[in-house]
């Protein structure tokens, strides 16, 4: 089976993955008073609480400017995590519907993908509000940004369709993205500024050797004003050539065990 | 005049092998054994769950799949319909397919009832604008016309039911695939899912359904396939499979048969009796009680097994007796039994009641599940030799 073959199918038929990724997020806040305004609570918590917490520990920040900066690095972030920890047990998930045979493994996948961009899309406006009123906004940065978030989605697809392949044979993989998010997380630049980590230093190594960050960092920087190291560039560059070469390379090897496994 | 696609399905020498993973059990290594066996002993193999599928099936065909329990039917029906890849051979098929395996699945609870008309129906492979036209008729015919907008979780399991039924059936395929008959629901509803799933049955170009009942393939499909232990045995017009089923059922354990028997009474005829008393002799043991076939007449034949040792006859010893006849409601016949079954000395004779089979029917090829021994029925006569001594 080959990944790109069946991804493009997947997009003809969008009817089950899509649907079912809207409900998943719409009717998920259906029963709660607040209903779907419950969507917004985790980034405004992370933008003004966890934001306004720890920048007034640090004198002489501007906090409008760390707004910004937290909202962004939080809602790629968020978006990465959730489609890679989902990614761990998307086909035991949907071990039923794989039974039944009228599905392709990319419609899961794609199902998963969506909703967390769902998700996604509603931190938008908050990320928006804080954004524009930071005195980085640049709007001249916003296409470069977007593209850089296509990029990201694109690199999703791919490490997403290798996270769900071994996650389907190894239940393992479920527990470690799991634990490996927080630690992630206190890793990449959000609630801190990548000036804290300069080029040459072991803290700036190990920065950039974290994936997150520069999928965080190619997004946000154009739009804040910034400069995207030209590393940022090679190493998406690198991640999506070789995440596209392996994952296409698993699919073909190993989809068809996929309902064996489970 | 429009040319009609053609149908068909195939296998050819499909085989699947499946990775099993074991707990490995450790007897007698004490409790730390078996708390570090609980840790470590994780053990995966590779199991061969079906093999040497050979089949095809054309335009009108209607197959069925018989076998015992765990012989491979339902996971026949998914490598059909592409969940399972073959491990080796392959599968060929022109036409649509619908798979009715699993009516309910994809149901989601915080959902209306409308939204999980598309969920479901799209699991199924069918397009928004393909259901949107059908939502009515679906609803309808669930009686559910009126709930459209609530909640999954307001429904009781009876229109659940209904609902998975409507949507699961409310296209037609070219091939259809079943695990068993599908009906469902309250009396009212039972006629109406009975009607449509005739319509869907007769209606496809090719269906394949597994079941337990000899009695629904019979009348349903023109050929059958016997499944033994994933294995195919045969592929053969209905009547040639369902003796071939009859003797992979004759050599079944004593509890599958009697499990058989209650699902399919026609494929062992319905009789009933009971072993009222067993009696050790010297070189036989015998085996009196009574027996009537399905129209509560004489029994033709009694087979008696204790491990290799087995009478079957039709000449038994028959006895009247006046308490069965009044309990059948009839006037005449000899409806108790007396038969011995010859043993060596060597033989052990304990724990009979349950070692013990006695089984009543047509012929010797074509008994009933065993009958009921009574409790504390056996009696050990006193040997001669213990006698003299």
């Amino acid at each position: 089976m080959r990944l790109v073959e069946d991804l493009a199918a997947s997009a003809r038929q969008p009817d089950h993955w899509l649907y079912a990724a809207w409900l998943d997020t719409a009717s998920r806040y259906r029963r709660h008073r607040l209903g779907w305004l419950w969507m917004f609570v985790p980034t405004a918590l992370y933008i003004w609480g966890v934001g306004g917490f720890l920048g007034s520990m640090q004198p002489g920040l501007s906090l409008v400017r760390f707004f910004a900066h937290i909202a962004i690095g939080f809602a790629v972030f968020r978006l990465a995590t959730t489609v890679l920890t989902d990614a761990a047990t998307v086909f035991t998930s949907h071990r039923a519907y794989i039974y039944d045979g009228s599905l392709r493994l990319t419609d899961f996948l794609l199902r998963s993908l969506a909703k967390s961009l769902f998700y996604f899309m509603f931190t938008l406006p908050l990320v928006a509000v804080v954004v524009v009123q930071s005195p980085d906004f640049s709007p001249a940065g916003i296409p470069v940004s977007l593209a850089a978030l296509a990029l990201v989605v694109a690199n999703l697809v791919f490490l997403g369709t290798l996270v769900a392949l071994v996650g389907a044979r190894l239940p393992d993989l479920d527990e470690f993205m799991g634990n490996a998010t927080l630690a992630l997380f206190l890793l990449t630049p959000i609630v801190w500024l990548p000036d804290a980590a300069p080029a040459g230093t072991l803290r700036g190594a190990l920065m950039r050797a974290n994936p997150f960050h520069h999928l965080v960092e190619s997004v946000r920087a154009p739009v804040l004003g910034g400069t995207v190291e030209a590393a940022t560039w090679v190493f998406l560059g690198v991640l999506t050539v070789a995440g596209m070469a392996l994952a296409t390379f698993g699919y073909r090897k190993f989809a068809r065990e996929v309902p064996l496994w489970l | 005049m429009a040319v009609a696609r053609p149908v068909r399905l195939r296998a050819e020498g499909v085989c699947l092998d499946l990775p099993t993973e074991l707990q490995r059990q450790s007897p007698g290594d004490g409790r730390m054994g078996t708390v570090f066996s609980s840790l470590f002993g994780r053990e995966r193999l590779q199991r061969t769950i079906l093999s040497d599928i050979d089949f095809h099936a054309d335009d009108g065909d209607r197959i069925g799949v018989l076998g015992l329990n765990g012989a491979g039917k339902t996971t026949l029906l998914r490598v059909l319909n592409g969940a399972f890849p073959p491990s080796r051979g392959r599968i060929e098929r022109e036409g649509t397919m619908q798979s009715l395996l699993n009516p309910t699945l994809g149901f989601e609870e915080h959902a209306t009832v409308v939204e999980n008309v598309f969920l479901r129906g799209t699991a199924m492979g069918l397009r928004v604008r393909q259901l949107r036209p059908a939502l009515g008729s679906i609803l309808e015919f669930a009686g559910l016309e009126r709930r459209g907008g609530y909640e999954l979780h307001t429904l009781s399991s009876g229109q659940r039911m209904r609902l998975g039924f409507a949507i699961s059936t409310a296209v037609q395929p070219d091939i259809l695939l079943m695990d068993e008959w599908l009906s469902t629901g309250d009396a009212a509803f039972l006629d109406r899912a009975q009607t449509r799933m005739q319509n869907r049955f007769h209606g496809s170009r090719i269906v394949v359904l597994a079941s337990h009942s000899t009695t629904l393939i019979r009348s349903l499909c023109n050929k059958a396939i016997v499944l033994e232990d994933g294995r195919m045995r045969c592929f053969a017009p209905v009547e040639d499979a369902l003796e071939h089923y009859r003797e992979l059922v004759a050599g079944a354990s004593e509890a599958m048969q009697r499990q058989l028997a209650q699902d399919d009474p026609l494929l062992f005829g319905a009789g009933t009796g009971m072993v009222e008393r067993i009696r050790v002799l010297a070189d036989a043991i015998e085996v009196s009680g009574w027996a009537v076939d399905a129209q509560d007449g004489e029994v033709r034949t009694i087979c008696v097994q204790l491990e290799d040792a087995l009478v079957c006859s039709g000449t038994f010893e028959r006895i009247e007796r006046a308490d069965v006849l009044a309990f059948v409601g009839r006037r005449h016949g000899r409806l108790g039994f007396r038969i011995a079954l010859p043993i060596g000395r060597r033989q052990d004779t304990s724990s009979l009641a349950e070692r013990l089979r006695v089984t009543t029917g047509e012929s010797e090829d074509r008994q009933g599940a065993p009958l009921p021994v009574a409790h504390g029925c056996v009696r050990h006569a006193p040997r001669v030799d213990d006698i003299l001594s």
